[in-house]
Formats: structure tokens, C-alpha cells, sequence
């Protein structure tokens, strides 16, 4: 082989190598494109997925921190995985996560309603995790958090399971109801009270008809009484009515002032000669209290019959002064009947509505009424205890 | 009958107060008060000449247990009248309390004091009160 052959041969080889060569570059270019393409289609498939699975998961946190439901989540072996923002405050503290000695709740102590201990290992949530109970519906727990206040609780706990059904877990979404609690406590109380009062008025008004029954002559009379006494009652009753000045319930009282008035109104109207009010009351402010109301009504209420039937009040002219002062802690009040019929002396018996008002008045209101039979008219000391009288 | 067995009647609505007194007197016994107060109640009951008693609840000056102790020390047969419940730290300190339901008519009320009384075998007089007795009053229609 000549030295110019062998040299074409060589040329030839070498062209048939780049040629070759340049085949299987563009070969190789060829696949890495392709895989390529493959990556970065893969790339933002994974990147779309992701985006969604984030928004998901905000979403579900959002939902898991803003609502007003406390709630938070346990391992099947009681550890807690999660709670949220409204859990925490309302146990009052933040237990440690995935840790073995805050298992079941996150709260510091636990009570049934009834006030017993519940130690966390056999809370509600601890029973759905070992399958005692399927669930937990409006279970009422008491909780008390480290600084010693307690809340009341209704607590939901569902189980989650493994597609074997195995249960892996538990989610617990409670509320705090101590607020409406109280509020149906109050209600009660209200409830209880007013119970009381009806039935103690049904007693009063059962004595009252015994007693008017055993003085009264005709049936007729006996209607009469009752019913002025009956008024007298639901005087007092409507001034001291309670919450008519703003949604606080206060305690409930009235004025010595307005409440003589308020009984006294059947008689102020003008006298006979069409010029005189009846009765003039005049003294300052004083504060009588619910329970006292009804006593001081009945007393005036007695004081006003008998004027009616036997003094000033039944003539025409004839008035009433009623004043009062106080000193020392009582009070001093007096009846005064003017320009009434003549008086010849103290009855010949006490008259049963005196009797009833002596009693409220020593009885109830620890004073003392002294009747003077004047012959210009009827004067009625009464003294009270400024403090029954608030009472 | 009561046969002059002096009652208590510690109750502060005068209705009801004067109501029972006259059914006591009606029924032969001699009245003690009414009293209004739990400590009215008290200074009655330390004359030692109460031989049985009523007693309302919720007196003028709020809880009666003081009263109740001081029965139940001195052996009086008693029985209380109420509206309502009796507090629970009543009843937690004292069992078998006698009590009778407010409203109820003042006669039947003094009818099952007799049989109480009676069922103790004590319905013998005990000394007529003293000085104090607003019975003299009551009895006026």
C-alpha cells in the first residue's frame, strides 16, 4: 500500500467517523430534549399540584384557627398533634405537642358538671381513642384553667380511621357555654323566686279572706274588705315591680311618698265643697323596700278605711295630713283627720283592721302605732325601723 | 283539741300571722306572739312557757335555723310552714322536719299541730303564759 493510499483509506475512515459521530450527537440531543420536555411538563404538573395542596392547606388552617369553635386533634395514643388559637385560650395554656405526658387534653384540670375529678386518661377523647364510645356529642365538661377560673364546656369528638377502619386518631371541636349557663342559672333563680312569691300571695290572700270572713256582717261587706285589702296589696305590688329602669336588675323599691299616694288615691280626690284636697302628704324622700311595700300599704290602706267609714274622710271637708320626719334611724310618721265629725272617745273595741295594722307595724316594721282620739279628730303616731322599711 | 297548749307562731305576714293565731285560740290553745322576727322568735321561746310551735321559713330577718336548733334542743314539737323548699343546709342539718306546703288553710294546719302534739302523748296543759299575751287583742272580731 502506497503511502497516498493508505492516507485516502484514513481519510476516509475519519470522514465516515465525524459523520457517524455527528449522527449520535444529534441522537443524544435528540433524547436529552425529549427528556427534558418530559421534566419540566412533570416540573410544573408537581409545582400545580403543590400550589393547590397549599391553598387546600390554608384554607383548612384558616378554618381550623378562625372559627369560634376551640379545636385540636390526638394520636391514637392520646399524644396531641394539633389544637388551634380558641383551644388554647380557652384551656388557658399551651399544651406540648406530640409529647407523652399532655395526653388526651390540653386542658389543666377537668370536672364533670357535677364537680367530680376527671383525670385526663379517662376524659371523653380518651374513650373514643380506645372505642368505649363511638363518639362524643354536646358532652358537658367543666375545665379549670392554671389560674384556678373554671369554664363550662360542651365538647364533639369524632374518631379517624384507616382505611381498615382502625382508629388512628380523634378530633375534638369544643365551645365555652358558661356565659349561657348563667344566664339559665339566672332564669331559674328568677323562676324560683317567682314561685315563691305566688305561692306566699296565694297564703296571704287565703288569711286575708279568713280574717276579713270573721268581722264582716254580710256577704257583700266581706267583698268589699277583701277587695280594698286586695288593692292595697297590688299598690305596693305595682311600684315595686321590678326591672323598669334599664335591662340591670336592681332591687326593686318605691317611696314612702309615692306609695302613700298610690294607696291613698282612692280618697284625694276633692272634697265635698269642691275646693280642699282631701289628703296632704308632705316629708322627704324615703326608700321602702319590696317586702316592706305591702306592709306600709296595708297599714295606710287600714288607716284610710277607717277614715272613710267613721272619720274625716267620711264627711264632706273633711282632710287628712300626713307628715313624717326622721331621727335616728326611725321613722316618725303622723295621720292627722281634720274637720271630721266630732269624737267622742276611743271605740268601745279595737277594730280589726287596727289589730291587722298594730301587727304590721310592731310585727314587721319593729315600731310602734299609738292611736289618739282627739275631738277634733283622729291623731296616729306610727314609728318604723328605717331598715325594715328599706328591706 | 290544744287543751291551752301555749303555740308559738313565728310568721311575719301579718295576714297569715293573725290568720294562724285566731286558729290556734279557735282550736283551745293560748298564742305566743305572732312573731315577725327570728329574734323575736328567739326571746319568745327563752320565756320557757312554749309548749309548740309554727314556724315560717323566712321570717323578717331572713334564716330561722337559729330558731329550729333551739326547738329541736328544748324537745318542742313544731312544724314549719313554707312556700318554699326548705334550704338545703336546713335539711342537711336537721332530718325529719315537719313541714307543711304554704298555701294551706290556717285550721288544717293547727288540726295536724294537735295530732302531733297528741301523738307525743304531751297534750297535758303546760303553765299559762305569762303577762304577754296578745291573745286578749286577737280575740276582738
Amino acid at each position: 500500500m502506497t503511502e497516498a493510499t493508505q492516507f485516502r483509506k484514513n481519510t476516509v475512515a475519519v470522514n465516515e467517523a465525524l459523520i457517524l459521530s455527528s449522527l449520535r450527537q444529534q441522537e443524544l440531543v435528540d433524547v436529552t430534549d425529549a427528556l427534558n420536555s418530559k421534566l419540566q411538563r412533570e416540573i410544573t404538573e408537581r409545582k400545580l399540584v403543590e400550589a393547590t395542596l397549599h391553598e387546600s392547606e390554608e384554607r383548612y388552617r384558616a378554618l381550623f384557627e378562625m372559627g369560634p369553635v376551640a379545636i385540636y386533634s390526638c394520636h391514637a395514643s392520646g399524644v396531641i398533634q394539633d389544637f388551634n388559637r380558641r383551644a388554647a385560650e380557652l384551656w388557658g395554656r399551651e399544651p406540648a405537642l406530640a409529647d407523652n405526658n399532655d395526653r388526651f387534653c390540653g386542658s389543666y384540670k377537668m370536672f364533670r358538671p357535677d364537680g367530680r375529678h376527671v383525670p385526663h386518661e379517662q376524659c371523653p377523647m380518651a374513650d373514643v381513642l380506645s372505642g368505649a364510645i363511638p363518639e362524643a356529642r354536646d358532652v358537658e365538661v367543666h375545665i379549670e384553667r392554671p389560674d384556678g377560673t373554671r369554664i363550662a364546656a360542651l365538647v364533639n369528638i369524632r374518631p379517624v380511621k384507616n382505611q381498615r377502619g382502625e382508629i388512628t386518631g380523634a378530633i375534638n371541636s369544643f365551645v365555652d357555654i358558661t356565659e349561657r349557663k348563667h344566664h339559665e342559672e339566672q332564669q331559674e333563680l328568677l323562676l324560683k323566686e317567682m314561685d315563691h312569691r305566688v305561692k306566699n300571695l296565694f297564703a296571704i290572700v287565703g288569711g286575708m279572706v279568713t280574717l276579713s270572713a270573721r268581722s264582716a256582717i254580710t256577704p257583700k261587706e266581706l267583698a268589699a274588705t277583701v277587695q280594698g285589702r286586695l288593692g292595697a296589696l297590688a299598690s305596693a305590688h305595682q311600684l315595686i315591680r321590678p326591672g323598669h329602669s334599664g335591662a340591670e336588675a336592681t332591687k326593686p323599691e318605691t317611696t314612702l311618698d309615692e306609695l302613700i299616694r298610690k294607696v291613698l288615691s282612692p280618697y284625694a280626690g276633692p272634697a265635698g265643697t269642691g275646693d280642699s284636697i282631701r289628703t296632704e302628704i308632705d316629708g322627704p324622700e324615703i326608700a321602702v323596700g319590696a317586702e316592706a311595700a305591702t306592709n306600709v300599704a296595708l297599714v295606710v290602706h287600714e288607716l284610710a278605711t277607717n277614715a272613710a267609714k267613721y272619720g274625716a274622710l267620711s264627711v264632706p271637708g273633711g282632710r287628712v295630713h300626713i307628715s313624717w320626719a326622721v331621727a335616728k334611724g326611725r321613722l316618725a310618721l303622723s295621720w292627722e283627720e281634720k274637720d271630721g265629725p266630732v269624737i267622742g272617745g276611743p271605740p268601745e273595741r279595737e277594730g280589726f283592721g287596727s289589730v291587722l295594722a298594730r301587727r304590721s307595724v310592731s310585727g314587721w316594721l319593729r315600731g310602734d302605732l299609738n292611736f289618739n282620739w282627739n275631738p277634733t279628730g283622729l291623731v296616729v303616731f306610727v314609728s318604723a325601723d328605717l331598715e325594715r322599711l328599706a328591706l | 283539741m290544744l287543751n291551752h297548749v301555749s303555740v308559738l307562731v313565728a310568721e311575719d305576714e301579718s295576714f297569715i300571722a293573725l290568720d294562724l293565731a285566731l286558729a290556734v285560740e279557735d282550736a283551745g290553745g293560748k298564742v305566743v306572739g305572732p312573731a315577725a322576727s327570728g329574734e323575736e322568735t328567739l326571746a319568745l321561746l327563752a320565756t320557757g312557757t312554749v309548749g309548740a310551735a309554727i314556724l315560717d321559713v323566712n321570717l323578717v330577718d331572713g334564716d330561722c335555723s337559729a330558731v329550729v336548733e333551739v326547738l329541736m334542743g328544748l324537745d318542742i314539737p313544731f312544724i314549719v310552714h313554707t312556700a318554699v323548699d326548705l334550704p338545703p343546709a336546713l335539711k342537711a342539718r336537721f332530718s325529719g322536719l315537719i313541714v307543711q306546703t304554704k298555701p294551706c288553710p290556717a285550721a288544717n294546719l293547727v288540726a295536724q299541730l294537735e295530732s302531733l302534739i297528741a301523738g307525743l302523748g304531751r297534750d297535758a296543759p303546760r303553765p299559762p303564759p305569762s303577762a304577754h299575751d296578745r291573745g286578749q287583742a286577737l280575740a276582738q272580731p
